[in-house]
């Protein structure tokens, strides 16, 4: 019975293999337009000195003092995604619908009974979904340069990889395309030189990619602020970021010749790849109110340090015709069945954001508010994000190499950029209309690399009766590059990927 | 996108016919958020200038005298037949002498507020493996220091240049089957790459060797 017990230790404990972490991993913690009330969408999500919305409570949680009123919000949301990739010269079209949500949740605001200098203060939670990961992509492209294959060439003759490492140290990878042929070493009088692939570049192959993301980075937002004699406005919020990723891929390369005794006809790689944790930051934020209309704002949102999981499983399948047959090989059947887990640490970049806005009338009478025009910079440091062991591997000094080599990458490959966020309202009571925009720059240190995302966003809004609805439209024209597979001794290539994403948000609120 | 809107349909309705602002305006707190005019601090008792702790206690007994009389036992706090000591949780004695006592052994010593139903005391905690690495290069992140491309949509013209240099390269790439060799003198070794050992060493039940040709 020990024997067994033993023995079922050891199965729990063979799941932690290192599932390398990327650069690419980086800019999902980072890089995206974060999701708001239909009201903040709706004016480009410049709501960082307006206040007087729920979205405050993930800009700037001095917004949530200008409430002396309480309510409830709710923001169900609707997201299709149009993608139109270029890969090698070839387009592919691919559309997504999926749920989203904006910030749901309550405001209690509450007004000093006495005269004092603490003319309010007001309490909120909320949940909001910073990004939406849900997605799917697919490209393909005739290729008669490189191939995926050599990504496991490059990895095990660098690694100084014998045919017994090949075989079982890379179960994720490399060692399922050595067990499927895909890969094999070379031997040239008898001496074993390296390895190569059994893709026929030359005569080209085609090359497809089909990704499918889920989840998305949601945030648990508790905030307090506090009304200095309703000029002055200070607010901080306690938030918990929860990350749920998950990547279904599967990469293919097919023969195109004809040729039945080129020893390849295919090869599928397929991944299942899943991110989750959760995390800590702090939001801090003021907001200065004149009485001509004139407020500025000013925010700083704390580094994010989470906990993360991540787990994969991979498999591939490869036709090598007379070479070895089709052979199909996983990492489940190496791994005893189970998925192959790291956990480790992000800190993800701190960003500041400085605001103005001018409110037309800011007065009692809601017959007489007449709109306002608001513009927010973000300024983000992408190349901030940090990678580090998992606190209870604190002494594991090769997961420390790696996440300081992964560091020194991120720092070089991406850079610090300025956001832009604008936008207005004319209010005709009960009536609102509102438009806006937004310009996010690329992350990328290198100017080859074209990324950028803009978003011009309308909606109404209607308020009476204790409740208020609003109704957005935002299109969000997202630019990006997506690299199948790198390699370092050869020219990388890439596919150019535009997202053309509609995103229709409502929000509903009751006053109480 | 059937469910939601009938959803969203009755939520509405339902919100509407809740709010406190029915008949009136609906403030918009953007602009201008209302409230009760304030008015001058009342001015203070000054039965509380001299008030003590027995005021206070007089006070409360006169208020509620079955709420308080609880813990206005004098049986119950001065009978030993009731005292569990800092192992009862919480602890009568913790109530009566918080710094009385107080030991590393405690658990209030290091983390008075960690009682097991504290959610914020376990917010952020993973508890995590042992996580092996062995041997790499990380050509795997090397790679992203590669900044010469290759596509046939959008050479440009640096690009190109960097093509027509970096083909010079010290591997040799067959014109059929791409092929990378060791470098002169590397000694392969079973140890590269994932775990020192491979997947055998580690219990896996399935690792057998790859099929012949």
């Amino acid at each position: 019975m020990k024997q067994y017990f033993f023995l079922a230790c050891i199965l729990m404990c063979v799941m932690n293999f290192a599932s390398a972490q990327q650069p690419d991993d980086a800019l999902r913690f980072a890089w995206f337009i974060p999701g708001g009330t239909a009201r903040n969408i709706a004016i480009g999500g410049a709501m960082g000195s307006l206040g007087g919305d729920i979205s405050a409570n993930h800009i700037n949680p001095a917004g949530i003092g200008i409430f002396k009123t309480s309510e409830f919000i709710l923001s169900p949301g609707f997201a299709l995604n149009n993608n139109k990739i270029n890969y090698l010269d070839e387009n592919s079209v691919l559309k997504k619908n999926s749920f989203a949500y904006g910030p749901s949740g309550v405001i209690f605001g509450s007004p000093s009974r006495y005269k004092s200098s603490i003319a309010s203060t007001a309490f909120s939670f909320s949940i909001n979904q910073l990004a939406s990961y849900n997605n799917h992509t697919y490209y393909k492209g005739n290729n008669n340069f490189s191939s995926y294959s050599e990504k496991y060439l490059e990895e095990l003759v660098r690694d100084g990889a014998s045919p017994i490492a090949a075989e079982q140290n890379y179960i994720f990878g490399s060692s399922l395309a050595y067990r499927t042929y895909l890969v094999d070493s070379v031997n040239i009088n008898g001496q074993f030189t390296g390895y190569r692939s059994l893709v026929p570049v030359s005569t080209g192959v085609q090359q497809e990619r089909d990704e499918t993301t889920k989840g998305g980075l949601n945030e648990l937002s508790f905030s307090f602020a506090s009304n200095v004699q309703d000029r002055l406005y200070l607010g901080i919020s306690l938030n918990i970021p929860i990350m749920d990723y998950t990547r279904d891929l599967i990469y293919t390369e097919t023969d195109l010749t004809s040729d039945p005794d080129n020893n390849f006809a295919s090869f599928k790689y397929t991944e299942n790849y899943k991110t989750g944790g959760a995390g800590l930051n702090l939001k801090l934020g003021l907001i200065y109110k004149t009485p001509t209309g004139i407020r500025l704002g000013l925010a700083f949102h704390s580094p994010t340090i989470m906990d993360l999981t991540d787990k994969i499983r991979s498999s591939m399948t490869t036709n090598t015709e007379a070479y070895a047959g089709t052979l199909t090989e996983s990492s489940d059947n190496l791994n005893s069945g189970n998925a192959g887990e790291v956990q480790y640490r992000v800190v993800t970049p701190w960003r500041a954001i400085g605001s103005a806005s001018f409110v037309f009338n800011q007065v009692e009478d809601v017959k007489r508010q007449r709109g306002f025009i608001t513009a927010d910079l973000e300024y983000v440091n992408y190349r901030g994000t940090r990678y580090s062991v998992s606190p209870d591997n604190s002494e594991d000094q090769v997961g420390i190499d790696y996440y300081k080599a992964l560091n020194d990458v991120i720092k070089d490959y991406y850079k610090a950029n300025i956001n832009v966020r604008l936008g207005g309202e004319i209010k005709f009571e009960p009536w609102a209309i509102r438009l806006g925009g937004a310009y996010y720059g690329s992350p990328y240190s290198d100017n080859a690399l074209k990324a950028n995302r803009i978003m011009a966003s309308g909606g109404i809004g209607y308020r009476n009766k204790g409740f208020f609805i609003d109704i957005t439209l935002a299109e969000t024209f997202n630019k990006d590059v997506n690299f199948p597979y790198r390699l370092n001794d050869k020219a990388n290539v890439f596919a150019e990927t535009k997202d053309n994403k509609a995103n229709i948000i409502a929000t509903i609120g009751l006053k109480f | 996108m059937k469910n939601f809107l009938p959803a969203f349909i009755i939520t509405t309705v339902i919100l509407a016919g809740c709010s406190t602002y029915k008949a009136s305006l609906t403030p918009d707190d953007v602009y201008y958020s209302p409230a009760k005019p304030m008015v001058d601090n009342p001015v203070q008792d000054r039965y509380e200038d001299y008030s003590n702790g027995d005021d206070n206690y007089l006070r409360r007994k006169v208020h509620s005298h079955y709420q308080w009389s609880g813990i206005d036992d004098y049986g119950y706090w001065n009978d030993s037949r009731y005292d569990f000591g800092y192992s009862c949780s919480p602890s009568r004695e913790v109530l009566l002498r918080p710094y009385y006592g107080y030991s590393a052994a405690s658990p209030y010593y290091y983390y008075p507020w960690a009682t097991w139903y504290n959610p914020a005391y376990t917010v952020v905690y993973y508890k995590s493996p042992k996580v092996y690495y062995g041997t790499t290069a990380k050509s795997n992140l090397s790679a992203y220091r590669n900044t010469n491309y290759y596509n046939n949509n959008r050479q440009s013209f640096g690009s190109l240049l960097k093509n027509a240099f970096n083909n010079n390269n010290t591997n040799n790439f067959n014109n059929t089957n791409p092929v990378r060799s060791f470098n002169t003198g590397t000694t392969p070794s079973n140890n590269a790459g994932g775990r020192s050992g491979g997947v055998n060493s580690t219990g896996s039940s399935a690792s057998s060797p790859r099929p012949p040709r």
